[in-house]
């Protein structure tokens, strides 16, 4: 273990020293830094930190990543080519000791310089979260980014449409139509009648999925969630009313910091124990906004001017929609009404929205809307658009708080190391039989298939027709590439960290163990291999 | 473990040693060591010799385990060349140093002490005493990148002494040195030599060589051409060498005559000159004496100044080489321990020693200090020195009729100063 340690820490200082460290330091440093002053997002202050925190940690990965082939390949190619080798080799250390120095040298230098840029870049985010903005925006940077969330998507709807195909298929065959429209379908299915049943079987599917999420100009539709695990509860304080409009429905409360803090613009509030939403937020007080019916219980609870009152803000859920309208819209918005309800407690939240289409949209509701003992709830949407609006599951969805911003991140940036690390394993094996040229084109080579695998992947799934010996050659050169490199474009951090959602420790520790341990393992064990039976003494070219 | 080689206390032993080089196809390219039969033992300092190409440095890299051997077998302390754990006991100096140039002095050699786990104290003891040692204590803070070749030769063989190694491999070790560090490693080779430490020394330098091996191997083509004792292979035994104070023309006449009497020939009449190196020595002495002012040679002084108090030298090899070797003979006493390897036979001394004794004349010991500057003590040990020693004062002092002054302290002197 000495032995590795002199060389992990020989191979860092040596990094450091080298002009690649410094050039990265360098180029990281003015990218972080100017990043928040060029990057604008949409102009609101979500989209600017969204657009910051995306660019500056694809950036830091990219760089970091590129920077690690290079050193890492350099360490041990370099060594044998300037025969550095010859005295190291030389002195009691094994060869596969020095393999692994030599890497964990080099992810000793991915540790500081992520260190310092994740630094970096957590800092100039919180510098953008305190700027100046409106209430909307800022409720959104609180609970949509600087959270750290999951979400659940509608359950049930599956087995609503099989259902439903089953049922349709059965009232084709009472009503003795069914061959009639397999028939239709034979000529796609080159005359295979099994091959036909089931294209017919796929459309009335397809035909029904869209049925059952899209809604007609006044009409309703609804959907169930559970395992909603909402974590931690409601703050409870008090506040001091300094104003009442009955009529309007609206009260002025003055409350302590501690309490405005927790408050989102639009987001619920219960005031002496009635529901209310938030209409105005300022440094001593906020403005709620009670329903016709909520008005009247609030004043008989004793909301009234200069009276005493308690404030509660519960723990709160998002529903993320977007509404596809069937047909062009030209610009013109879509009003609508969301309600979601425990369906234990009854207790509902909703609002009246106005959106625009193709968006998606944010509506946060008090997660007292959902059941605690199943986490479910039940959601309506009633379009009163004159347009017919389709729902898609995908893009409908309620995100709840299970963990804190700051942890979430470090997992992201753990993320990012265990992928560098591997890129470093890679490094280190094509240093130990290639020339640092050769070696560096090996391991860029590798990228892509860490990367943008998911391109990849589509791009080889060719129609069976087209099956040529090339076409088939690239598919098991993709297949074995897949085996070996792990999909970086599926733990890419990036996307979880700009929308606020979790990471878990789950993902991080899958991708520990199946990129770190298993891959990196394997590949610096052959890298420890290949450097054992090789001649150090004998430059390769 | 290599099973059989031909000496089982051998440190390096090679037995049919052969390396081919082949190309990407696997054509035999060139053949840089064939069939080589070597035994290095234990205390000797070991000469490769050869030109450019004749398989030194391939052997080397061959004992080191950095290149394998086509045929044949080679054993290091009797295990394989490759064995992690016989590398605690070699040092290496390779033909180029091979330094990180981003590390300084100190860096450098922490960096080698640690390969051999080295706990921290002694590590930082054994390092700030080769730093004295070659003398780079003053520069130690400056990258290895930016030293001479010299300086980088010098830290070189530092970090090969780190671990007090018993097997000293040394390629090229003089090249790019400035006479004072060759000086200076000359007298370490020597020194480690007579401390039980083996030096395995590659070198075309054939003065070098001479200097410090007791055995050589000569290679051409990869293939052992001699293999011997120096100084059997290098005795004229036919000839004898007088050197005296300057003799007056009767003197010499006389001194001939007194030869033909006897059947002799004098061969050759000359004045002995100095050295280069002497003088070279002498310059730079003398100049830092005068603490006179030089751009960047302020390490060169200093290890002047070392090779100037020898004894400090050896007190610090005494405290970096390993415990043990304390109750070796006096470095003086070294050429004499070697009786069975004189080459010349028995007549031949004793007919050496009647003429000298029919040469009667004056005597006087300043004769060493030529020998001295000459690098190489006045050949005596054709005969059998410890029993004719007297014998050959007592002749020399009537040759030069000047009796009575101790020759035997003043050879002891001429030794030390070597």
């Amino acid at each position: 273990m000495g032995g590795i340690w002199a060389i992990a820490r020989q191979t860092f200082s040596q990094c450091l020293r080298t002009k690649v460290a410094a050039v990265f330091m360098v180029l990281l440093a003015a990218c972080i830094a100017s990043l928040p002053f060029v990057m604008t997002g949409d102009g609101t202050l979500p989209g600017r930190i969204r657009t910051f925190l995306a660019y500056s940690t694809g950036f830091t990965s990219a760089l970091l990543t590129l920077a690690t082939v290079f050193l890492s390949v350099g360490v041990v190619s370099s060594d044998v080519e300037r025969k550095h080798i010859f005295t190291v080799a030389s002195k009691p250390l094994g060869r596969s000791q020095y393999v692994i120095g030599r890497w964990l040298g080099v992810v000793m230098l991915n540790v500081l310089l992520l260190a310092v840029s994740a630094a970096a870049i957590y800092a100039l985010a919180q510098h953008l979260r305190t700027q100046e903005a409106p209430p909307d925006e800022r409720r959104a940077v609180e609970t949509e980014i600087f959270t750290a969330r999951a979400r659940r998507g509608p359950v049930g709807i599956e087995q609503e449409v099989l259902s439903r195909v089953e049922d349709r298929i059965e009232t084709l065959h009472r009503e003795q139509r069914y061959e009639d429209n397999v028939r239709e379908f034979l000529d796609q299915a080159d005359g295979n009648v099994e091959r036909a049943r089931e294209l017919l079987a796929e459309e009335i599917y397809t035909q029904e999925l869209l049925r059952r999420q899209s809604v007609e100009p006044g009409g309703r539709i609804s959907w169930t969630f559970d395992g909603i695990d909402v974590e931690g509860g409601r703050f409870v304080g008090g506040g001091r009313v300094t104003h009442v409009d009955a009529e309007q429905g609206l009260a002025r409360i003055e409350a302590p910091g501690r309490l405005l803090s927790r408050l989102v613009y639009r987001g619920p509030v219960r005031v002496a124990g009635v529901d209310g939403r938030v209409l105005g937020l300022t440094d001593d007080a906020f403005l709620v906004r009670f329903e016709q019916d909520e008005m009247r219980q609030a004043t008989r609870a004793g909301v009234d001017a200069d009276s005493d009152v308690e404030v509660v803000v519960d723990e709160t859920v998002q529903l993320v929609y977007r509404l596809n309208p069937l047909g062009e819209t030209y610009g013109e918005t879509l009003p609508g009404v969301w309600l979601a309800q425990n369906p234990e407690t009854g207790v509902s939240g909703g609002d009246i929205r106005d959106d625009a289409a193709g968006i998606t949209s944010t509506l946060t509701l008090s997660a007292r809307v959902v059941d605690e003992a199943t986490g479910r709830t039940t959601l309506w949407y009633q379009n009163r658009s004159g347009f017919s609006i389709a729902l898609p599951r995908e893009h409908l969805g309620v995100m709840f708080r299970v963990g804190q911003f700051e942890w979430n991140y470090l997992r992201g940036v753990l993320l990012i190391l265990l992928q560098v690390s591997f890129i470093a394993a890679v490094g280190v094996f094509a240093g130990t039989f290639l020339s640092f040229s050769v070696g560096s084109l090996v391991s860029m080579s590798v990228l892509p298939f860490a990367l943008v695998r998911g391109f990849i992947a589509e791009s080889v799934e060719i129609a069976p027709e087209h099956r040529t010996i090339g076409v088939q050659f690239g598919r098991v050169v993709f297949y074995v590439m897949d085996q070996l490199l792990p999909n970086f474009s599926r733990t890419s951090p990036t996307e979880s960290l700009v929308e606020g959602m979790i990471i878990p420790w789950l993902q991080v520790g899958e991708t520990a163990l199946w990129a770190l341990v298993v891959r990196s393992g394997l590949i610096l064990l052959a890298a420890c291999v290949i450097f054992s039976k090789r001649e150090l003494a004998r430059v390769q070219v | 473990m290599v099973s059989q080689t031909t000496d089982n206390n051998a440190v390096v032993a090679t037995v049919k040693l052969t390396k081919v080089f082949r190309d990407f196809w696997l054509r035999e390219k060139v053949t840089a060591v064939a069939d080589l039969d070597l035994d290095i033992r234990p205390g000797e300092v070991f000469g490769l010799l050869g030109p450019n190409g004749s398989g030194k440095t391939t052997t080397l890299k061959m004992v080191l385990g950095l290149l394998f051997p086509t045929r044949g077998r080679i054993a290091v302390f009797g295990r394989r060349p490759t064995d992690v754990a016989t590398k605690n006991r070699i040092g290496f100096l390779p033909e180029d140093s091979h330094l990180y140039p981003f590390l300084d002095a100190r860096e450098t050699l922490d960096f080698y002490g640690r390969l051999f786990h080295q706990p921290r104290q002694e590590r930082r003891r054994r390092i700030e005493m080769l730093l004295d040692m070659v003398g780079l204590r003053g520069v130690a803070y400056r990258r290895v990148g930016e030293y001479s070749k010299g300086m980088q030769r010098r830290i070189g063989l530092a970090q090969a002494l780190i671990n007090d190694p018993d097997l000293l491999i040394l390629d090229e070790p003089t090249s790019g040195m400035d006479p004072i560090g060759t000086r200076q490693f000359k007298d370490l080779i020597r020194l480690l030599g007579q401390r039980g430490k083996t030096v395995i020394l590659s070198s075309h330098l054939l003065a070098d060589v001479e200097d410090v091996c007791e055995r050589v191997c000569v290679l051409y083509g990869g293939r052992r051409r001699a293999l011997g004792d120096v100084n059997e292979l290098l005795a004229k035994s036919e000839l004898t060498q007088l050197t005296t104070d300057q003799l007056d023309q009767q003197t010499l006449e006389k001194v001939e005559s007194v030869l033909r009497d006897s059947g002799r020939e004098v061969v050759e009449v000359s004045a002995p000159r100095t050295t280069l190196e002497s003088l070279f020595l002498q310059i730079v002495e003398d100049a830092q004496r005068q603490r006179l002012a030089t751009g960047g040679a302020v390490s060169t002084g200093e290890v002047a100044e070392f090779l100037r108090q020898p004894s400090e030298g050896r007190e610090i090899l005494d405290r970096l080489v390993a415990v043990g070797h304390e109750d070796e003979e006096p470095p003086e006493q070294q050429p004499a321990e070697q009786p069975a390897e004189q080459p010349a036979d028995e007549q031949d001394a004793e007919q050496t020693e009647e003429v000298l004794r029919e040469l009667v004349g004056s005597g006087d010991g300043d004769e060493q200090e030529q020998s001295d500057e000459d690098g190489r003590p006045a050949e005596p040990s054709v005969a059998e020195q410890k029993h004719h020693d007297q014998a050959d004062r007592d002749v020399l002092d009537k040759l030069i009729n000047k009796p009575g002054d101790d020759a035997d302290n003043r050879e002891g002197d001429s030794r030390e100063k070597q």
